[in-house]
C-alpha cells in the first residue's frame, strides 16, 4: 500500500501542469488519503481471507453433496437469481462510491480553500457562510453515503431472503425423504447443521462484496492519475543538454491553453545568450504564457521555441528544468529551515555556499537577526516571513541553482521601497551573464533591459530598448504615459 | 572590507559566476580583538581599522552549525564579520563569544525524561536538564518540536523555552519511552 501511495505522489510529481490546470488541490489530496485508505481496508481487512472462506464454502458444500446431492441442489437454487442480482447492483453501488468519492473530494476542496484561506474568510466575517457551504458539500456526502447503504442493505437482505429458501427447501424435501425412508432424521439434523456453517462465509462474501464495490471505486481514481501521462523526462531519444549557452529563438510559436482559443500567435523572437527581454504587456495579454512555453510547462500549439538551436521538445526535460531559474511574485516556500528553502535547487550545497547566495540576495542581513538565522523554520508557504524576505529567500535560492536562463515575474511587485531597492539590488547581480526573462508591470523597473518586447493581443507588437521605444510613440509609450498619469494622481492625493 | 564585492557582474556569455558577493565582511581573524571596557560593554576592534561597542555575538545556524559561522553585529544590529569557526579565535576571545552565546541562547539539555503526561493534546514533562530539573508543558508535541537530525529534537514549550534532547537513542530506556508515547 505504501508502494501505491508512493507511485501516486509520484506520478503527482510528474504530471504536466495542464493536469492540475483542470484538477483541484482538495481533490488530489483526497485520493492519497481517502481512495487509498478504501483501497488499503480492503486489502488488509478482505482480499487476504477470499481463500479461507472460499475453500470452506467449497468443502462444505462438498460435504453436502457427498451427504445429500438432491437436498444440496436445493440449498443452490437460490444461487442463480443472488448471482444476476450482484452483477445488476454492481454497476449501482460503483456509481454510488464514485459519488461519494467525488464528493468527499469536493469536501476536501472545501476544507483546503476555506483554511488556506482564513485570513480573507475573516477579514470579510464570511465564517457562516463558509460554515454553510461546508454544510452543503457534507450533507450531500452524507446522502450518497446513504443511498449508497440504502441500496447495499435491501440487497442484502433480498439475498438472506432468497438464501433462506434453500433452508426451506431442505425441511421441505428433507421431511418428504424421511417420510419416504429416503432419509433418517439424525442425516437431516446433520445436514442441515453443515448447511447454517455454509452461511457464515456466505454472508462474509456478500460483505466483502461491499468492501469490493467502494476499494475498486477507490481504485479507479488513483490509477486515474498514476495512468495519466506524465512529462517526459524519461524519453530516451531526448537530446541532452548539460551546459545550456542560453540562446533563445521562437520561431512562429502559438499557444492556447484551450483548443481553439489563441493565447500567443506568430511569435518570432530571437534572444542572445546573456541578454535581458523585458516583457510588457496589459495584464493578460499572455506574457506568462510566453514564459511557461520556455520552461515547457505547456508546450506550443504551433511552431517551436528553441534553445541553443535545438527545439526545445526534443530537448532533456531535467537538463532543460535545471538550468532554468524562476524568481515569482509570490515566492513560494516549504515548511522547512531557511538553509533547506535556499538550497531546494542544489540539496548538496555547503553552508558556505547558502550564506554566500544569501549575501548576493541581500537576505543574510535578515536572517542573521532571526532568532534561529539559518535555521529558523519559516513555516507553511513562509508564513513567519514578510513578503520582501520570502522574495530574497527566492532570490537566494535562484543563485545558488546558477540557471543559464532566469525568468522574473513580477519579481519586484508589491514591496516597500527600500525592500525593492534591495531586492533590485539583488537582482542586478543574479541576471548578470544569464539570459533573462523580466515581467514587471511597473515599466522603471525594465529599465536595465537590453530589449523590451511590447505583446497586444498575443501577437508581438514592438521591440526595442526602452528609448527606442519611447521615441516610437507607440504602445509602449502610452503603457509609460499612463502609468506616469496614475503616479501623478496617486502623488497628488496622498 | 565592509563594501560588495561585486566583481563578475559584468555579463560573461560563456561561465556565469553566480555568487559575485563573497564573505564581503571576511576579516583577518588575528586583528580581531574582543574584550569587555567597562565590564558590562562587549567591544571588537579590528586591529588598525575600525572599532565597535555594544556588539552583538549571534550565531548563523545555532542548531545546525553551533560552533561554526559566529557573526559580529554592531549596535545597528549591522553584520561587521563573520568567523568561520570558534577555533579560528585565541581562547579568551572564545571563552568571552561562548559566554555571550550562552547568555543569547537558552536551551536546556535534556539528560532523563522523569515523566510526561498527556492531555487532550498537552503535555506535560517532567525532566532532568543540564540546568537541574524542570517542569514544561508543551501544547501539540507534533508542532513544536523539531527533529535537527535523525535521533535529535528540539522542544519549544508553551512560554517558548526551549529543551534540547541531543541524542534521543543516548536516553535511558525509561525516558525514550515517554518520549515516544508523545512523538
Amino acid at each position: 500500500m505504501a508502494d501505491l501511495r508512493a507511485d501516486l505522489f509520484r506520478s503527482m510529481q510528474f504530471l504536466p501542469l495542464r493536469f492540475y490546470d483542470k484538477r483541484k488541490v482538495g481533490s488530489l489530496i483526497s485520493r492519497m488519503n481517502n481512495d487509498s485508505d478504501q483501497v488499503e481496508g480492503y486489502l488488509i481487512f478482505d482480499a487476504p481471507f477470499v481463500l479461507s472462506n472460499a475453500t470452506m464454502i467449497v468443502g462444505i458444500l462438498a460435504l453436502l453433496f457427498y451427504m445429500n446431492w438432491q437436498l444440496t441442489l436445493y440449498v443452490l437454487l437460490p444461487v442463480p437469481p443472488i448471482l444476476i442480482g450482484s452483477s445488476l447492483i454492481w454497476n449501482r453501488l460503483q456509481g454510488y462510491w464514485r459519488r461519494w468519492s467525488a464528493r468527499w473530494a469536493r469536501l476536501s476542496t472545501h476544507l483546503n480553500e476555506s483554511i488556506g484561506g482564513i485570513r480573507v474568510v475573516k477579514a470579510f466575517a464570511q465564517e457562516t457562510r463558509e460554515g454553510e457551504r461546508f454544510d452543503r458539500h457534507n450533507h450531500a456526502l452524507r446522502d450518497v453515503s446513504v443511498s449508497a447503504e440504502r441500496s447495499w442493505l435491501v440487497f442484502f437482505m433480498v439475498t438472506n431472503f432468497f438464501m433462506s429458501f434453500g433452508a426451506f427447501f431442505v425441511w421441505y424435501f428433507g421431511g418428504v425423504q424421511i417420510l419416504d425412508g429416503q432419509l433418517k432424521l439424525g442425516e437431516l439434523m446433520a445436514f442441515i447443521s453443515y448447511l447454517w456453517m455454509l452461511y457464515q462465509p456466505l454472508k462474509w462474501f456478500g460483505d466483502f462484496y461491499s468492501f469490493m464495490v467502494r476499494a475498486f471505486a477507490g481504485a479507479e481514481r488513483i490509477f486515474e492519475v498514476i495512468d495519466a501521462r506524465s512529462e517526459p523526462f524519461e524519453d530516451p531519444r531526448a537530446t541532452p543538454i548539460p551546459h545550456i549557452r542560453g540562446h533563445v529563438h521562437f520561431r512562429g510559436a502559438a499557444f492556447g491553453y484551450d483548443p481553439g482559443k489563441i493565447v500567443l500567435r506568430d511569435i518570432d523572437l530571437e534572444v542572445q545568450p546573456g541578454e535581458m527581454i523585458g516583457l510588457v504587456g496589459r495584464s493578460g495579454v499572455g506574457k506568462s504564457t510566453l514564459i511557461n512555453l520556455i520552461t515547457r510547462f505547456y508546450d506550443t500549439s504551433r511552431g517551436s521555441v528553441e534553445i541553443d538551436g535545438i527545439d526545445i521538445q526534443s530537448l532533456r526535460l531535467e537538463d532543460l528544468r535545471s538550468q532554468i531559474g524562476l524568481v515569482a511574485q509570490q515566492s513560494f516556500l516549504f515548511n522547512g529551515t531557511i538553509a533547506e528553502n535556499i538550497a531546494y535547487g542544489k540539496p548538496s550545497a555547503s553552508f558556505e555556499e547558502i550564506l554566500r547566495a544569501a549575501r548576493a540576495a541581500n537576505a543574510h542581513e535578515f536572517i542573521i537577526g532571526k532568532n534561529d538565522g539559518y535555521d529558523m523554520v519559516v513555516g507553511e508557504q513562509g508564513n513567519k516571513l514578510s513578503g520582501g524576505e520570502k522574495q530574497r529567500i527566492a532570490i537566494a535560492r535562484a543563485i545558488l541553482h546558477d540557471p543559464k536562463i532566469l525568468i522574473l515575474d513580477e519579481a519586484t511587485s508589491s514591496l516597500d521601497t527600500p525592500t525593492e531597492k534591495k531586492i533590485q539590488e539583488a537582482i542586478t547581480r543574479l541576471v548578470a551573464g544569464r539570459t533573462t526573462f523580466a515581467i514587471a508591470h511597473r515599466l522603471s523597473t525594465l529599465r536595465s533591459a537590453d530589449r523590451l518586447v511590447v505583446l497586444e493581443a498575443g501577437k508581438i507588437a514592438e521591440v526595442g530598448t526602452h528609448e527606442e521605444l519611447m521615441a516610437l510613440e507607440g504602445i509602449f509609450y502610452q503603457l509609460v504615459q499612463t502609468q506616469q498619469a496614475t503616479s501623478a494622481v496617486m502623488a497628488t492625493e496622498h | 572590507m565592509g563594501s560588495d564585492n561585486t566583481q563578475g557582474e559584468t555579463k560573461s556569455l560563456n561561465a556565469i559566476t553566480p555568487i559575485t558577493v563573497t564573505h564581503p565582511e571576511r576579516v583577518d581573524i588575528d586583528a580581531l580583538r574582543l574584550f569587555r571596557e567597562p565590564a558590562w560593554v562587549l567591544r571588537l576592534t579590528i586591529e588598525g581599522d575600525r572599532s565597535y561597542t555594544r556588539i552583538k555575538i549571534v550565531r548563523a545556524a545555532p542548531l545546525s552549525h553551533p560552533d561554526q559561522y559566529i557573526s559580529f553585529l554592531d549596535a545597528k544590529d549591522e553584520e561587521i564579520c563573520m568567523i568561520d569557526s570558534m577555533d579560528q579565535v585565541d581562547e579568551p576571545a572564545r571563552a568571552l563569544i561562548r559566554e555571550e552565546l550562552d547568555r543569547r541562547y537558552l536551551t536546556a539539555l535534556v539528560r532523563r525524561v522523569t515523566s510526561i503526561r498527556n492531555e487532550f493534546g498537552t503535555s506535560y514533562w517532567d525532566v532532568e536538564t543540564d540546568r537541574g530539573q524542570r517542569e514544561f508543558v508543551v501544547q501539540n508535541v507534533a508542532e513544536n518540536a523539531q527533529w535537527l537530525g535523525d535521533h535529535r529534537l528540539l522542544i519549544v514549550d508553551v512560554d517558548g523555552n526551549r529543551f534540547e534532547i541531543a541524542d534521543l537513542t543516548a536516553l535511558d530506556k525509561r525516558s525514550l519511552a515517554a518520549v515516544e508515547q508523545v512523538l
